[in-house]
């Protein structure tokens, strides 16, 4: 069979090598999980957890070769923390891809609309003043509840004319966000000098948090979330041309942005209550994805998703053991990776 | 080819922060008529525009096509049947040419029985008619002003549209790409309505010409009519000469600002 030039343009004509990319850093987020599990304070190696996780999927009964120390750190803590990690990541790579493109700006990202401000007041409340009187769920719930009020808020207040501009929306977030952490500034600061690095160490963003108890919020955020945003894809995608562009193609604008703002700021919502506000993943993660795969978001969600996942969990894995046994927080090393890759970036590209 | 629509605007009003941008405007279109809308600066034309693709909705007034209530329509079925290049040109982050062509198919898309194969076709068949086949897989956004809209202009006929609505298409083309695109919406068969600001253009281009003035029309008919050197001086504010293209003999005009030459 011979084939012309002209046809291999054809997109129909080759299979799209984005399955097999989806596959293969689908395997890498679950290799990277495994890697990753034995790395902290307490040094437990894969061979070891694999077959803790292997004992406790399917007890032999044989006598094991770890400790109940290693065995409760494997189950209880480093698993749900590199789960959580996977889903914040694969979240906040995805809502900063949603709002990258619904805002027409490159340098967007989950926390645009003050959700994380909102958070951290209903989280340091908790760590410094009243202390978690409804257990594990106390802080993300009181933080979950700080992103909804600081939402409402910039929803009221951006409000126009039935909709909302991109513009005004940003603007209102940005001062919401400001009102905000002055108020958490002053709790932290009239609080006790004891609690205050705990509630520092939030704000930076942490997975250390992580309990099995507290993922079903995060799974339920990205599989709804991811769900509705690919189901909008194309119509995302129609918004590129700008709003009028898009209304010619059927799109009805002001219901579509409504919709994305309000999926995009109850996922993050969800995640920063889960992790704190761990920043730069949902600002470069996507730059990355659309490196891969193009622009089209059917494309770009699911692979900044899974580049998402693969980086927080690594990021995690790092903060526990550069400094072990104490953890450097999680901010502060996507900040550093950030901010360098960023520069790197624009030492390279002209058009971002 | 569908065929061109019919287009009737009835007695359209259009105000906003108390500014009268349309005043009692009424347009019938032929099916298959080129329309073109010209007058001066911040006389209504893109206004006018913006109305008929349901951009605007009139304070007074109905528009339809083929006898449905434009308002009243499926938001997809109206982009099937009417498709818009609008004058700012913009298309976000990264997509190639090819898929911005590719978004023209979106409204098709959403209704029942749309097939693969008709996108393929359609947006293959575009990309020609603007001469970028050869393109299809360059990025979109370092193209430039004339480029670009040709690009989007290809994505309006990738939605084979039997209304094409054109906000200034020359803008930014050189003059051989400004025939050239002019001549593309001619041979498809279509309605189109096109504001224009070179009046000799839409003299050898439109079937039929609107003057508007300061949200009125002021005289519509066929060019021969519309294009009156006495008007059009007053409408523009210049000196107007006027002889005849002596290939095509359409109306010819020359501008000169008032007062000694």
């Amino acid at each position: 069979m011979t084939s012309s030039p002209a046809r291999t343009g054809s997109a129909t004509a080759r299979p799209d090598p984005l399955i097999s990319l989806a596959v293969m850093l689908g395997i890498a987020v679950v290799v990277s999980t495994v890697l990753t599990v034995g790395i902290g304070s307490v040094h437990v190696p894969p061979g070891t957890a694999l077959a803790i996780v292997r004992e406790a999927l399917s007890p032999t009964g044989e006598v094991a070769s770890w400790s109940r120390g290693q065995q409760h750190i494997i189950l209880d803590l480093r698993i749900p923390r590199a789960l959580l990690g996977a889903m914040v990541g694969a979240g906040l790579g995805i809502v900063g891809a949603v709002l990258q493109s619904i805002t027409r700006n490159p340098l967007a990202d989950p926390y645009l609309f003050g959700v994380s401000s909102g958070a951290a007041v209903g989280a340091v409340t908790v760590i410094l003043y009243t202390g978690a009187f409804l257990g594990a769920l106390t802080l993300p719930l009181a933080a979950f509840a700080g992103a909804l009020v600081s939402m409402a808020a910039v929803f009221v207040l951006a409000r126009e004319n039935g909709g909302f501009g991109t513009e005004r929306l940003v603007l209102t977030g940005v001062a919401v966000h400001f009102v905000l952490m002055a108020a958490t500034n002053v709790l932290i600061f009239n609080a006790s000098d004891r609690g205050a690095e705990g509630a520092i160490f939030w704000m930076m963003g942490s997975f250390g948090n992580a309990r099995w108890n507290i993922l079903a919020g995060p799974l339920i955020a990205l599989i709804l979330g991811t769900a509705w945003v690919m189901h909008r894809a194309r119509d995302l995608d129609a918004l590129s041309l700008g709003d009028e562009g898009a209304h010619t193609l059927g799109v009805s604008v002001k219901k579509l942005r409504l919709e994305m703002f309000a999926a995009t700021a109850l996922m993050t919502g969800v995640f920063v209550a889960a992790s704190g506000a761990v920043g730069f993943i949902g600002l470069i993660i996507p730059h990355c994805a659309r490196w891969l795969v193009g622009a089209r978001m059917r494309r770009t969600v699911p692979i900044a998703g899974l580049m998402g996942a693969i980086f927080a969990v690594w990021v995690d894995a790092a903060s526990r053991w550069l400094m072990a046994p104490r953890e450097l927080p999680l901010g502060v090393m996507t900040a550093a990776i950030g901010g360098l890759f960023f520069v790197v970036v624009l030492k390279r590209q002209r058009n971002l | 080819m569908t065929g061109g629509a019919s287009l009737d605007a009835v007695d359209l009003d259009f105000s906003i922060a108390q500014r009268k941008l349309l005043d009692g405007v009424a347009l019938a279109l032929n099916p298959g008529e080129r329309f073109g809308i010209i007058g001066p600066n911040g006389s209504g034309k893109s206004t006018l525009l913006r109305c008929l693709y349901a951009w605007h909705r009139p304070d007074n007034g109905s528009i339809q096509l083929d006898g449905q209530d434009l308002f009243a329509m499926d938001s997809a079925r109206r982009a099937c049947a009417v498709a818009v290049l609008a004058q700012h040109a913009e298309a976000g982050l990264g997509l190639t040419i090819e898929e911005v062509v590719a978004l023209g198919r979106l409204p098709h898309r959403r209704l029942p029985r749309s097939a693969r194969a008709d996108d393929e076709a359609a947006i293959e068949q575009a990309l020609v008619a603007v001469d970028l086949l050869a393109w299809r897989k360059l990025p979109f956004a370092p193209l430039s002003g004339g480029e670009k809209q040709r690009v989007l202009f290809a994505r309006a006929l990738a939605q084979q549209p039997s209304l094409l609505i054109l906000d200034e298409p020359t803008n930014h083309l050189d003059i051989r790409h400004q025939l050239a695109v002019l001549d593309v919406a001619r041979r498809l068969g279509i309605t189109v309505v096109a504001t224009l600001h070179d009046l000799n253009i839409a003299a050898r281009w439109c079937d039929r010409l609107c003057l508007l003035d300061q949200g009125r029309i002021r005289r519509i008919g066929p060019p021969d009519h519309v294009l009156e050197p006495a008007l059009i001086a007053s409408v523009y504010g210049v000196d107007v000469e006027r002889d005849q293209d002596p290939r095509t003999g359409h109306p010819r005009l020359s501008f000169h600002l008032p007062g000694p030459a």
